[in-house]
């Protein structure tokens, strides 16, 4: 039993450190108070899916998917690695219109504390 | 350096290619409405490559519905906002408006799972834009939505990485023959898809954001989001419990979140006196209306389309129209002082339109009500009746409320021969389209 599952953890361990990374990103999604390290935070949930659909595409013993014109060949499966690359361009623009935002916001209220945005919010409209 | 004049030129220009290729959308979606029957679709491949490898836009019956509703609303919206002219870089705004559009069209004539995530982030990414440049409340809330909008547009990724790993495909109907639903990993990956798109059209727990960005951003950008950005992600959701979910049993919960949801809004409608909150709450119901028709509906694309078509379109409309007018209704209410200074017929028109939101005899939104009422009879769903019974009491009362406040500004003034020609005009539109519907459905 316990072999089992260490034998699992180790030939699959790519696929923990993405559930891993991906839960850190959530949680400090959830918990940081600061906007900019919401962002950030953002931005390692959706790197955690980038390497959870990279890791897919790894074959074992295979080569990286560039045609060789030889015999008894494997390929790692391009798709997904393609399919990240226009995943990585659309997290970079969400990321940047993020950054953007944040330049105003601290142009508007001098401030990046969540809590504090909120307070004042509430100040001005009740 | 480029001269102010060829600024001027370069804007017209702009106004106009957006005008004409709008114009061109709608005139496409209506084309693809006397082309396609009622079992039959229309395949493009992109690129050479045929249906597996490559991308494939497959449109059906119901699609080409509501593409004609999208650019109707885009249209619609784009008309009535004076083409977004008294902002102050509408030369963007209207290229990011032009862009979402595209987004929110592609979702849905595409057949591939990674193309509809592509055209989920363009929307979005020009959506959050559009919704936070107005003033610093709207930035913030626009920021709210960023976070969580990619939350969801992750969910959804992942979801389609798993499927992806099973299936070995992401064409909707290739993987259709290849998927086994009694793997837990395929129904965990169904679930975040779902989750993904509860949050993007703010089904009950996650609705939150959307009342900040519908209530502090620009109004005219708000009445096309009302209009189509919901109904594209419900429609999605439709469209996948017939094919990819089609052997989930996922109507259940979907009952029961939409029943939550209905009760805790007929009592979150009473403690607000904005109107744009009003606007929005009713929006939530009407959301929850459209769950409960998916949730009953049976899993055959197309079957039954028209009772949720109908709600759809006029919600949408309603909507959009209400909107474009709430920036002038708010004033109304708080500000009696400038009264005499405004045209009294956008205050009319309102007044019929929240008549038809309640469900007034003759106009569409007594027929939308009148067949959601007689289909759940049918289906013998009495809690889901007693709900949405209650949720419509509760929009009643509320606007019965409103209208009590509006009318005595309007008794005392004189209304103008071309205001009454405009307002004729319009009941008698909204008159049509009810008749219209009555005759669409029996």
């Amino acid at each position: 039993m316990i072999p089992d599952i260490i034998n699992n953890l180790a030939q699959n361990y790519i696929y923990f450190i993405s559930i891993i990374l991906f839960l850190i990103g959530l949680w400090g999604i959830i918990i940081n108070d600061n906007l900019l390290k919401k962002l950030l935070c953002l931005g390692i949930f959706q790197n955690a899916i980038l390497l959870f659909f990279v890791a897919q595409s790894k074959i074992k013993n295979g080569i990286v998917p560039m045609i060789k014109f030889e015999d008894n060949i494997t390929y790692s499966n391009p798709v997904p690695q393609v399919l990240m690359l226009t995943a990585i361009v659309v997290a970079l623009a969400t990321l940047s219109v993020g950054i953007s935002m944040i330049f105003k916001i601290k142009k508007n209220y001098n401030t990046l504390s969540y809590k504090k945005i909120k307070e004042i919010e509430a100040g001005i409209y009740q | 350096m480029i001269k102010l004049k060829e600024i001027n030129i370069f804007r017209k220009i702009s106004m106009n290619y957006i005008f004409i290729s709008i114009i061109f959308c709608s005139c496409f979606a209506f084309f693809f409405n006397l082309k396609i029957d009622n079992n039959e679709y229309i395949s493009y491949f992109l690129g050479g490559w045929e249906a597996p490898n490559g991308i494939e836009f497959r449109i059906y019956f119901p699609d080409k519905l509501i593409a004609c509703f999208l650019s109707f609303i885009a249209f619609f919206t784009f008309i009535f906002s004076g083409f977004f002219r008294k902002t102050a870089q509408y030369m963007a705004i209207n290229i990011l408006f032009l862009i979402s559009f595209i987004g929110y069209l592609g979702m849905i004539i595409s057949a591939d799972l990674f193309n509809i995530y592509v055209f989920l982030e363009i929307a979005s990414i020009a959506t959050y834009s559009l919704l936070g440049y107005s003033n610093k409340r709207a930035n913030f809330s626009a920021f709210e939505y960023l976070i969580i909008g990619s939350i969801a547009a992750c969910f959804y990724l992942l979801g389609i990485g798993i499927i992806y790993m099973y299936t070995g495909s992401l064409n909707i109907f290739d993987i259709l023959s290849r998927i086994n639903f009694d793997n837990i990993n395929i129904k965990i990956a169904s679930l975040f898809i779902i989750i993904g798109f509860f949050i993007k059209f703010a089904a009950f727990p996650m609705h939150i954001w959307m009342r900040n960005c519908y209530i502090f951003a620009d109004h005219r950008i708000v009445a096309f989001m009302s209009g189509i950005s919901s109904k594209v992600f419900l429609y999605l959701l439709y469209k996948f419990s017939n094919n990819l979910f089609a052997d989930l049993d996922i109507n259940i919960a979907l009952n029961f979140i939409s029943i939550l949801s209905l009760i805790y809004f007929s009592i979150r409608i009473f403690k607000n006196n904005n109107f744009k909150e009003f606007l929005v709450i009713s929006s939530f119901i009407n959301i929850n209306y459209i769950l409960i028709i998916i949730s009953y509906l049976p899993k055959e694309l197309g079957t039954d389309f028209k009772i949720l078509f109908i709600q759809i379109i006029n919600h949408g409309f309603n909507k959009a129209s209400l909107f474009l007018l709430s920036n002038n209704l708010d004033k109304y209410l708080k500000l009696s002082k400038w009264l005499n200074k405004i045209s009294m017929a956008p205050i009319i028109i309102a007044i019929i339109l929240l008549l038809s939101l309640a469900g007034f005899p003759l106009f569409p939104g007594f027929t939308s009500k009148f067949y959601l009422f007689s289909y759940l009879i049918t289906k013998n769903a009495w809690i889901s009746l007693f709900a949405i019974s209650l949720a419509s009491l509760a929009v009643f009362i509320k606007v019965i409320n409103l209208i009590n406040s509006l009318l005595p500004i309007i008794l005392e003034r004189e209304v103008k021969i071309g205001e009454i020609i405009s307002i004729v005009g319009f009941t008698i539109i909204l008159i049509i389209t009810a008749i219209g519907e009555f005759l669409l459905v029996s």
